[in-house]
């Protein structure tokens, strides 16, 4: 192909122009892949709308990487004058003129069409995160682009660790106002109890990251970066909940079954098993307030009853969980024999 | 009916001889394709790339053939004003791309390029309260990051600059009951995340607190039938694992316990005899990744064409021996 400079860009121009335009026909396309096509076809765009399936063909992937790579790295090279350096309300003022919110719009479908291409491209995530961290980029938004990253690149570290970033931000934006004063969250764990805007909100999004993690697990075995991922969402996301670790215990009863050699998948029931016996621990001990007033008592399925009989009643649930696993791990052990990751787990 | 064991079968034609000469010309030569699309590809990790070529041409002793000066100023342009260094010109800084850097350059002997001082205070400004620390700015945190910080500090004679007490809890509040480590509290163990943190412990004098029994056991269990080493329980065997494994091996002196020479014809069958370089696996595409960690691997066997390498922080011994750093074995 002989294509001139100028060719090229007007081509690429126009891909990323057909990669944002089918976001938009499409808003829940669920799934990016490339399709092995050595040569252009006459006239036609090489982005592939199949159902909620976004397509690239293989051949123009080679003008379009450096293409907006290049132009990545120009705007961030141009920014050292500071164009998001500047915090918060600046950051809103700049989008509000038409030339600066024509430069965000660019650098949201730059870094999209990057991404896509390039998930472990570090800095086009953090781009993304000072547009965050603006305002002009909507969090749920970005999470669902590093989602589509992950149906291609499982994997893909740093698109794990950008989620972690925007997932901080969301429970920042769901804390209850004024987080830091104790005196208005004493009223009662029923100011933002179930049910308020914000609970659900991060109801909604830990449940869509349980889904992206089980997801990325199933298109790569023993994903390393997608269940320690799972694991910190329960750490920061689950504080002190019973309900969402016996969720997931019961949940990734199944999961394990189907997949005896993942040996993420285990570690993560072992995780799940010392988290709960650490909560049933600490609900033992009377004195202990729950350490997260949303969730605690009344997601424990019973009324934190402090009576005598409590520590025998959690010794004894603990005890039925751990004959459980062992239940559990030998019928998988006799059904699928020779698989260290089992005799891992026992 | 068994179950298929996951692993690989060298086939009786793989290559068994170590091919040198072709894996400096692979080196050399690679740097020199900058219009590719694999290299823009990898330009989000470039610092490293460069560490990677210039410490196996070292171990082979061709590091004469790489061109200094062009890398320097190449160095130069990627230290940004907080001190931290990028992987390339108009990427961010961050704490993988600062180790490498201090790396190439004490391989240079020319730790002057840079502002030492600047670095200092980059990595500590990354320490938190807990005693881990960030990758960068924006805080993500994983015991990777506490081994570039203590190594980056350590070559620059500045381990001091951070509350290593701190540090050092953190890195075994991330210990399993396998003996192995994870990324943070709580990780599944993992080869990788074993170098760092063993590692770490090495530099900071603190080898005494891990379990070299048991986690020798889980290591030696990385080994495969076909002699290579895998990361993780029932995953793939991996070259660069030859070096996560064996180094760590080393460092907490049980790298007896596996068969040498099963796992040195299971790297010399990852060689590609027409282009130099080793790949993950016997057949797979090479790259300068895995050209490293295969030759290291091969160092740390004892092979005697190859300069001894250093287990802790994967550059020669010479190298360490002139900055005077002796980092802990056990024996």
């Amino acid at each position: 192909m002989a294509e001139s400079e100028e060719e090229v860009d007007v081509l690429v121009q126009r891909v990323v122009k057909d990669i944002n335009n089918a976001f938009k026909k499409n808003p829940n396309i669920d799934e990016i892949g490339l399709i092995p096509c050595p040569e252009a076809r006459y006239n036609r765009s090489p982005i592939v709308l199949v159902e909620n399936s976004l397509g690239v063909e293989s051949w123009c992937v080679k003008f379009l990487l450096p293409y907006v790579h290049n132009k990545l790295l120009l705007y961030r090279q141009r920014r050292e004058g500071g164009w998001t350096g500047r915090r918060s309300r600046s950051c809103l003022l700049f989008a509000s003129t038409p030339v600066l919110e024509g430069l965000v719009r660019a650098l949201v479908d730059i870094t999209c069409t990057l991404l896509l291409l390039n998930p472990d491209f570090t800095t086009a995530w953090n781009v993304r995160k000072e547009l965050v961290q603006c305002g002009v980029l909507n969090p749920e938004r970005d999470l669902y682009l590093g989602k589509l990253a992950l149906t291609k690149f499982p994997k893909s570290p740093e698109t794990w660790i950008h989620r972690r970033w925007v997932l901080q931000q969301v429970l920042r934006e769901c804390l209850p106002a004024g987080g830091g004063r104790k005196g208005q969250s004493e009223a009662g764990s029923g100011a933002d109890a179930e049910g308020t805007p914000r609970a659900e909100r991060l109801h909604r999004v830990l449940q869509e990251e349980m889904r992206v993690c089980t997801e990325a697990a199933g298109r790569y075995a023993s994903n390393y970066n997608a269940w320690s991922h799972r694991i910190w969402v329960l750490q920061n996301m689950g504080k002190g909940s019973l309900k969402i670790l016996h969720d997931e215990l019961s949940s990734m009863k199944l999961w394990v079954s189907l997949h005896v050699s993942d040996h993420s998948g285990f570690h993560y029931r072992q995780f799940l098993l010392k988290a709960v016996a650490g909560e049933l621990g600490q609900a033992a001990d009377p004195p202990h307030p729950s350490p997260d007033p949303n969730h605690a008592p009344q997601a424990n399925g019973e009324p934190a009853a402090n009576g005598n009989g409590t520590e025998d009643r959690q010794r004894a649930s603990m005890q039925k969980l751990f004959q459980e696993e062992m239940e559990l791990c030998t019928d998988l052990i006799e059904s699928y024999p020779g698989h260290e990751t089992l005799w891992s787990h026992r | 009916m068994g179950t298929q064991v996951k692993d690989v079968v060298l086939k009786p034609d793989a290559p068994n001889t170590l091919l040198l000469d072709k894996h400096a010309d692979y080196i050399a030569a690679y740097g020199s394709k900058k219009d590719d699309y694999e290299y823009t590809l990898s330009e989000y990790l470039r610092m490293s790339g460069i560490y990677w070529g210039l410490t196996v041409m070292d171990l082979m002793g061709q590091l004469h053939r790489m061109n200094r000066d062009e890398i320097t100023a190449f160095i130069r342009a990627c230290q940004h004003e907080c001190g931290g260094i990028s992987a390339s010109i108009g990427h961010d800084p961050h704490l993988l791309y600062t180790l490498s850097t201090v790396q190439i350059l004490s391989l240079y002997d020319h730790l002057s390029a840079i502002d030492v001082h600047k670095v200092v205070e980059y990595v500590k400004g990354l320490q938190q309260e807990d005693g881990s620390f960030a990758g960068d700015k924006w805080g993500e945190i994983d015991t990777r990051f506490s081994f570039c910080a203590a190594a980056t500090l350590a070559l620059l004679g500045k381990l001091d600059a951070i509350n290593v007490n701190k540090a050092v809890e953190f890195v075994l509040s991330c210990m399993n009951f396998d003996g192995g480590f994870g990324c943070r509290p709580g990780s599944e163990s993992h080869a990788g995340q074993i170098y760092c943190c063993t590692g770490f412990l090495s530099i900071t004098g603190q080898l005494h607190q891990v379990n070299a029994d048991l986690l020798g056991w889980w290591l030696c269990e990385r080994q495969l039938p076909s002699g290579g080493l895998n990361g993780r329980p029932e995953k793939l065997p991996d070259v660069c694992y030859s070096w996560w494994v064996l180094a760590s091996l080393k460092i907490i002196g049980r790298i007896h316990w596996i068969d040498k020479n099963k796992l040195r014809s299971f790297i010399l069958a990852c060689q590609d005899e027409e282009t130099g370089g080793f790949a993950d696996r016997p057949g797979d595409m090479v790259d300068p990744f895995h050209t490293l960690f295969g030759i290291a691997g091969l160092s740390l066997l004892g092979d005697e064409q190859i300069k001894a390498v250093n287990p802790v922080f994967c550059m020669p011994e010479a190298v360490l021996q002139r900055i005077g750093l002796y980092p802990e074995l056990l024996s």
